[in-house]
Order: C-alpha cells, then structure tokens, then sequence
C-alpha cells in the first residue's frame, strides 16, 4: 500500500496512482502517465507462486495478438528489494463487469442507452476475444461474470488474464480457479488441481454468457423443475444436463421460467448451438460450438434483427413469435425491458444541479393507490341470459315434471308391497335424482361461472399492479435512500481525511517498520531457511510480524515467534515520529476520487431514477384513464355469467 | 386448460424480471428483547446499517443476497425478503420476552415461502443462511425449532447460525445450532455484520479459488470470542 513505486525488467520505474478495485489475489491500480495502462499487485505471499507464469506470459508478447485481452505487458519488481511484485497491463478504461450489462436492473443504470442489437454485438465481440485467446494456445479456464470487462460501445475487453491457462516451451502454466455457473458439466465438483482445461471447457461459459445476456440475465439452468422433489441445485442441473429451455423435456423435466423468452424467439441456428453447448454431445472434445462459431452465428443474428412495432426501445429477432420484450412487460407489471429513450422529457434537458435533480425527483406526483376497477367499467345496462340458460330452465322443469311422476309411481308400486315395493323404492331415488340434482348445462354454465370469476379477479389484480402506485412508492423510496447516500458524501470524505489525520502516527510507523527487512535482521532461532519461510507467507518486514500470524505457520513455535517480536520492538524504539510530514498527498487523492467516483455513480443513478418515476407516474395514469380491452372482456364475461347464474335460479 | 382448473394464473413478480440473478437468501433473527436496550440495540441498529451499506457498495452481491428480518421479543417480521438494492436497514427498538423458538419456527416458514417464490419464477439459489443473534435464553420452547433445524441442516436446506451476545444461554445455543455458537466479543456489532456482508458476498460469487473464503471470526482481529 505504501510503496507506489515499481521496477520493471529493464529498470524503468513505474508510478501507480488511484487504485482501481481490489480483488482476492491482489490490487489493480492505474499507471501514471501516458499510455493508459493499469498494475496488478499481488497481495503479500502471493507473488511468489506467480512469478514464473507471469514472466512466460511476458516473453511471449501474447499482449501483440490482441489488444482486448488485458495480458501482462512488463513484470514489476519492489524498488527495494527486487523480488517479483505484479505486472502491467492494458487498462480496461470506461469499462463494466458483464453482469451490469445482462442483468436489467443494472443495465438501467451502467448501460441506459443499450439496446437489444447492442447484446447481440457485445456477445460477438466477447466470442471473438475468446477465438483469439484459443487462437494463441492459451485457456481462459474461469470464465465467470467479470472476467469480461464492456464499453458503451459494446466492445469489450477480457481481464484476470494472469489466471488463463497458458503453454510455453512444452511447459503448461495451470488455471487454477473456476466460478461454478459456469462450469461445464464433465468439470463439475471436481478440483481444478491437475486439469487440463481445453477450449471447449470455455465453450461452455462463453455458452452461458451469450445465453443470459440475450436472455434477460436468466441463467440456462434454472427454470420450473418438473420431476418430484426439490429442484435440484444449479452445480447438480449443469452436470445433469437440465437446460431449462431445452427440446429435450423428457430428460431434463425442466420447463422455462413464466413469461421470459424460449428458443422459439432465436434463429434456427442459435437455438442449436445452446442445444448443443448445454447437451450432453457438447461433452465430447470439441463437442460445443467454438468462440469463432459463434462469432459467424452471432455476426448473421444481427441481420435478423427487427424493430419491435409496439415499442421503440424494442427489438428481437424476425423469428420470434411476437416481440418477447412486450409479453415480458406484460407478464412482469412495472418492468422495463430496455429503457425508452430519454428525450426531452424534462424540458431545457436534463437537470445537472444536484439540488435541482433533487427537487425533480421529489416534484414527481405520487399517482395514488389504484381506484376500483368495477367503477371504471361500463354499465352493461343490456345484458340478457345467455340462450343457454333458457334450454337449462327448460330442461330443468321437464326434469321435476318427470321426477314427480316416478315419485308418485314410486309410491304407488312401493305400497303394493312385495317384489313391488323394491321397484317403489328405485323409483323414489329415482324422482329424488331428477328433482334436486342440477341438469348437465347447469353444471357447465356454473363451471364457466366459477370461470370467468377467476379471471375477473386475476384482472382486478393485475389492474391494482399497473394502476396502484406500490411500484413508484417503492422506487421513490430507493431514490431518497440515493439522495440521502449522495448527501452524506462531503461528510464522509471530511470524515475519512480527518481519520487519516489522525492515523498519521500510525503511518509514519508503518512506513518505518516496512524499511526493516526480516531477510537482514538478526533473529535468534530465525535462520535462513525459516526466513525463506516467513517471506512465502507473506511475512517480509517488521510491519508483518505478528505474533498469531508466525504462530499460525508450521514449525514456528511461541518461543521462535516471541524473539521475532522481540526483535519488531526494537525497530519500533527507533521510531520518532515527525509531526511536521503532513498526510500522504497521494492518501488524500485516493479518498477524493474514490467519493467521487461514488458520487458520479450514484447522481448517474439518480438520473436514471428520475426517468423512471416519470415513466412509471405516466404508465400508470394512462392505465387508469384507458383501461385495457382484456379488462372490459373479463368484466362482460363476469357480469354476463352473473346475470345467466341469477337466470338459472329463477327457476 | 382443462374444465376443472380454476388455478389462478399469477403475474410474475417484477423484482425477478428486473434481477433474475441466482439468490443467496439470509433471514437475520435478531432478538430485541428488553435486554438488548440501551448501548446493545443502538450498536446493532449501527451494525445492520453497516451490513447494508458493505453489500450495497459490491454491485453483484447487491443483485443476490436477499435479507429478511425477523425480530423476537415478540415475534415479528420487521422485513420480508428484499434485494439489497431494495434494503432499507430498519430501526430497532426493544419490547418483552424472548420467544425464539417461535421466532425460528416463523423464519424457517419465511424462507420456505421464498424458496417457492424462486421456484415459481425460475429463480436459482444458494444455501440459505438464518442468523440468530440473541442476548438471552429462549421464554418458550425450542423443541421443535431445535428438531426443524437438524432436518434442514441434514437435508442442507439451510444453514443455520447462532451467535451469542453476552449473557446470551449458550446451553440453549448448543442444543438447537448444529455449529458450535459463537460469542460476541462485547458489542462488536459492527464487526460481526462487516464479516457476515464480507462472507455473503465471497458466498454469492461461488468462485473457486486459492484464496481463502471466511476469515475466522474467532480470530486476532475478528469479532468472536471462542466459547
């Protein structure tokens, strides 16, 4: 952390500044200058392991085949002490992790102008990164749900390439990791330790990205389990092969989740290829279609593209079975596909004052709950039972007619006694059954009655979700949670600087005890083995003793790690702290754009906000002010059967 | 559809369209107990703010871990389950007795009930987490909650933790948590809700790597003391 400052091989001295992210294995941070380039340094103890791989990736110059893979260009070394440190690479500027682009609720906000067309060229430019990383003999191996970095522009770039798999001079450089989701079926449950990932191992996630970025961010494998018991997990579907969307139903007893898209709405050919990439013939080598299959299949999707005719921001392609962005919404109440365009909804544009932005926000109308959807109906002043109805009367008066016939033969045969009374009484049944029991049409007419109430209380309900304002409370809460996170903003950095201040102590220690190596001190019982030993565990300065950490590592008993504390005291005694060094500029910077990154984030949020309570307010009035057609028809057909059932009973 | 079937057709439910991510639910079972009142119940409010704040800042966690709260004392759902992206961490105040075998047998119905909603919107999930904080020992019976968690836990419906503030009866915390209980080094609220979003988001990332998932709570720097 504090050393900011890296060697590369030929000696030239690399300069980081505000970091980037940080990750499990280590922290990417920008380069300064020109260049646009970005470090990844390995956390303590890690370095080591990767030294070797790393320096291969390097003298390969794999950086020359392409440029929207993120592979090391230069290792970096300590200024200090030479040893292995990280790399540089390629930045992934004005890049998102993919999952803010498949999953709608993220895209509102990371990717607010994507489009349908701009998935499908994203996904062959992903395909197309991972034909070319095949291309030079290398294997992503976890392929996951930010390997893939994407621009607005619907390029991308593929990261955490120190973790491929990768050969040189006869030589294979393992990968390691893998993220489950996106694990093939003959890899799962295993350890990555001594596999040979190949390319149709990343077949299977590149697969399962394409799918659930043109499949609304739904993963293959889930859906509504058909077979008995539980559904089984997501690592067991993948090894059983249930793709949820699958021709195969029979085996996989899996159907696709309600209202969301099916193979139906793809090209003949894209449908295949996730049959194949999530079947069991994907299994077999080269059993799935490749990154350049798919590059051609994606590439030729795009011409089948087509503008929705209902909606603007709508588009899929020709083969589908209607727009399947539409049956979404209207399966999902209150959900938005792909967001509308924006355009002039607030007039002289968008509003850049935070404190205007604000006012916008909080000026948006709550519409109000839903009012009584009966009331909103027509009157139907002129309904008449149904001609069904007067056969059912009909039928019914001639049925008591002849149930009280047989009654009265009932009664006569009975009280002749004898063989005749049993006759009596089958008679007496007889006429009971013909004079209560309802006619057949009764029974179907009741039935459609019981029928068209199902539907007209199913209408009243999706009538209260897109009518009633719970959907526009809720996203008007989320915004003053927004608003009130952006306000605390100025707070927090004064808060953080303030702390850093305070701590000033605490870094002036830091530094002085990181100056002193263990490799050069005197330690009794500490030789150079146990040396070596305490750097592979990250333990290299005075500033990483740590009593439980040494204690913590085999072979160092207490007494051994008391002399190495022991040892960190007398360095601490050296310390005398200078009051006049200021706080680390270099500390300060990071905080400040480290808030103001939040802040960008959250006024981008904000905005997005602002567009969908108007959107939101304004669907939901126009529902109120136009009641749609399926309403009026649930409601005639209800009150329709009403009228008939009160016919029925009349007689 | 056949003449019988008067089944309603529900319309899908709108957070699961907006976010189809896989879920890792975690029902948080919070005893608030006129025990907890003072320093104890402001720490954990602070705690819960902290949880919300840590898993909102990591946007894929945010879109997959969904929390309930079921607070006991009595029994009462303060939140049913909610994307953390939804999350408003609530403000809680403390009232009588300690139910929690009613309070656990409530939440296990909770998350039963969640299960079927991601079943019925095509929505995968992780094991579910349920989270008992408490400072006390249970006002009812937690014969059957102590028998609902052993067959969840075998049949790995759920997992099922205990964490016991000071004062809290850890015989009782024994007998119904399959895991050893933990205990709560004083009132390091704060802590112990940074470790659980920590955990939560490594959990909902199921990656497989090198890298260790949970840091020991029991730890130099955690913030459990070992029973």
């Amino acid at each position: 952390m504090s050393v900011l400052q890296y060697r590369t091989r030929s000696g030239a001295t690399v300069r980081l500044s505000a970091p980037l992210g940080q990750g499990g294995e280590g922290t990417v941070s920008s380069v300064e200058g020109p260049g646009e380039l970005a470090a990844k340094i390995y956390k303590a103890g890690l370095a080591a392991g990767r030294e070797n791989k790393v320096l291969a990736m390097v003298d390969a110059r794999l950086h020359a085949t392409n440029q929207f893979v993120a592979y090391p260009l230069d290792a970096l070394f300590d200024m200090r002490s030479g040893t292995f440190a990280g790399f540089t690479m390629r930045k992934a500027s004005n890049r998102k992790e993919v999952h803010e682009l498949y999953s709608p609720s993220s895209r509102k906000t990371a990717f607010p102008s994507a489009t349908f067309p701009l998935l499908v060229r994203a996904m062959a430019n992903v395909a197309r990164a991972m034909a070319s990383v095949h291309a030079s003999g290398c294997v992503v191996g976890d392929v996951n749900h930010s390997v893939v970095m994407v621009a607005s522009d619907a390029t991308i770039t593929l990261i955490d390439s120190d973790s491929f798999q990768f050969k040189a001079a006869g030589k294979v450089f393992p990968c390691k990791v893998g993220t489950p989701d996106f694990t093939p079926p003959e890899l799962q449950g295993q350890s990555f330790e001594g596999v040979l990932r190949t390319a149709n191992h990343d077949a299977f996630g590149l697969a399962t990205l394409v799918f659930m970025t043109l499949f609304m961010g739904r993963f293959p494998f889930v859906g509504r389990f058909k077979g008995a018991g539980d559904m089984p997990d997501i690592e067991r579907s993948i090894r059983e092969y249930r793709f949820a969307y699958s021709n195969r139903r029979a085996a996989t007893q899996m159907e696709p989740p309600p209202h969301v898209p099916t193979l139906v709405d793809l090209p003949l050919p894209l449908a295949d290829a996730f049959e194949r990439a999530f079947g069991p013939l994907g299994v077999s080598p080269s059993g799935r279609p490749t990154a350049s299959d798919w590059v051609g299949l994606l590439d030729r999707a795009e011409a089948d593209l087509v503008k929705c005719n209902q909606s603007a921001s709508h588009h899929h392609f020709r083969q589908a079975t209607g727009c399947p962005w539409c049956r979404m919404e209207r399966g999902f109440p209150g959900f938005v596909a792909f967001v509308p365009m924006v355009s002039a909804s607030t007039p002289g544009g968008a509003p850049i004052d935070l404190g205007q932005l604000i006012a916008a926000i909080r000026g948006i109308p709550d519409p109000g709950p839903a009012p009584d959807l009966a009331k909103l109906m027509p009157a139907l002043p002129n309904l008449v039972p149904s001609p069904a109805t007067k056969g059912a009367g009909r039928s019914r008066v001639g049925r008591r007619f002849a149930g009280v016939v047989s009654g009265f033969a009932g009664v006569g045969l009975f009280s002749l006694g004898g063989g005749g009374a049993l006759f009596g009484i089958i008679a007496l049944i007889v006429a009971f059954g013909l004079m209560f029991s309802p006619p057949e049409i009764v029974g179907t007419l009741s039935k459609a009655a019981k029928a068209s109430q199902a539907e007209w209380e199913t209408a009243k309900r999706q009538f209260e979700l897109s009518a009633g304002n719970a959907t526009f409370l809720k996203a008007r809460q989320d915004a003053e949670t927004l608003i009130q996170q952006v306000q605390n903003l100025p707070g927090e950095e004064a808060r953080r600087v303030e702390a850093l201040d305070a701590k000033r102590r605490d870094l002036q220690m830091q530094r002085h005890l990181e100056r002193f190596k263990i490799a050069q001190a005197k330690v009794s019982g500490v030789g150079e083995a146990r040396k070596l030993t305490l750097r592979s565990y990250g333990i290299e300065t005075a500033a990483d003793a740590d009593y439980n950490k040494i204690v913590a590592i085999r072979g160092f008993g207490p007494a051994t790690a008391n002399n190495i504390i022991k040892w960190r005291g007398t360095v601490e005694a050296k310390f005398a702290f200078d009051p006049s060094k200021p706080v680390d500029p270099q500390d300060v910077a990071a905080i400040k754009a480290d808030v103001m990154k939040s802040r960008t984030d959250l006024v981008q949020r904000l905005r997005q906000t602002t567009a969908d309570l108007q959107k939101l307010a304004s669907d939901v009035k126009s529902s109120r002010t136009s009641p749609a057609p399926q309403y009026i028809a649930a409601w005639t057909a209800h009150r329709q059967a009403e009228v008939d059932m009160k016919a029925l009973n009349v007689f | 559809m056949s003449d019988e079937n008067y089944d309603q057709r529900p319309f899908g439910s709108v957070e699961f369209a907006e976010n189809p991510e896989n879920r890792c639910p975690v029902i948080l079972l919070l005893d608030n107990s006129g025990s907890m009142g003072g320093r104890p119940i402001q720490e954990l409010n602070a705690g819960l703010q902290v949880f919300r704040d840590e898993l909102f800042a990591d946007s894929l966690a945010a879109k997959r871990v969904d929390v309930a709260i079921v607070t006991f004392g009595p029994v009462k759902v303060e939140m049913d389950f909610v994307g953390v992206q939804h999350f408003h961490a609530p403000t809680l105040s403390v009232v009588g007795d300690t139910p929690m075998g009613a309070a656990i047998e409530q939440s296990l119905s909770l998350l039963r009930s969640r299960k079927d909603a991601y079943k019925s919107n095509g929505i995968g999930y992780y094991r579910p987490w349920v989270f008992l904080i408490t400072d006390g020992g249970p006002t009812d019976s937690v014969s059957r909650a102590s028998q609902l968690i052993r067959e969840g836990e075998d049949a790995k419906a759920f997992m099922f933790f205990a964490v016991g503030v000071k004062g809290a009866n850890f015989e009782v915390l024994k007998q119904i948590s399959v895991r050893e209980p933990l205990q709560l080094d004083g009132l390091r609220f704060r802590d112990l809700f940074k470790w659980l979003s920590a955990s939560l988001s490594a959990v909902s990332k199921s990656r497989i790597d090198d890298t260790p998932a949970l840091s020991n709570p029991t730890g130099p720097s955690g913030w459990a003391v070992a029973g």
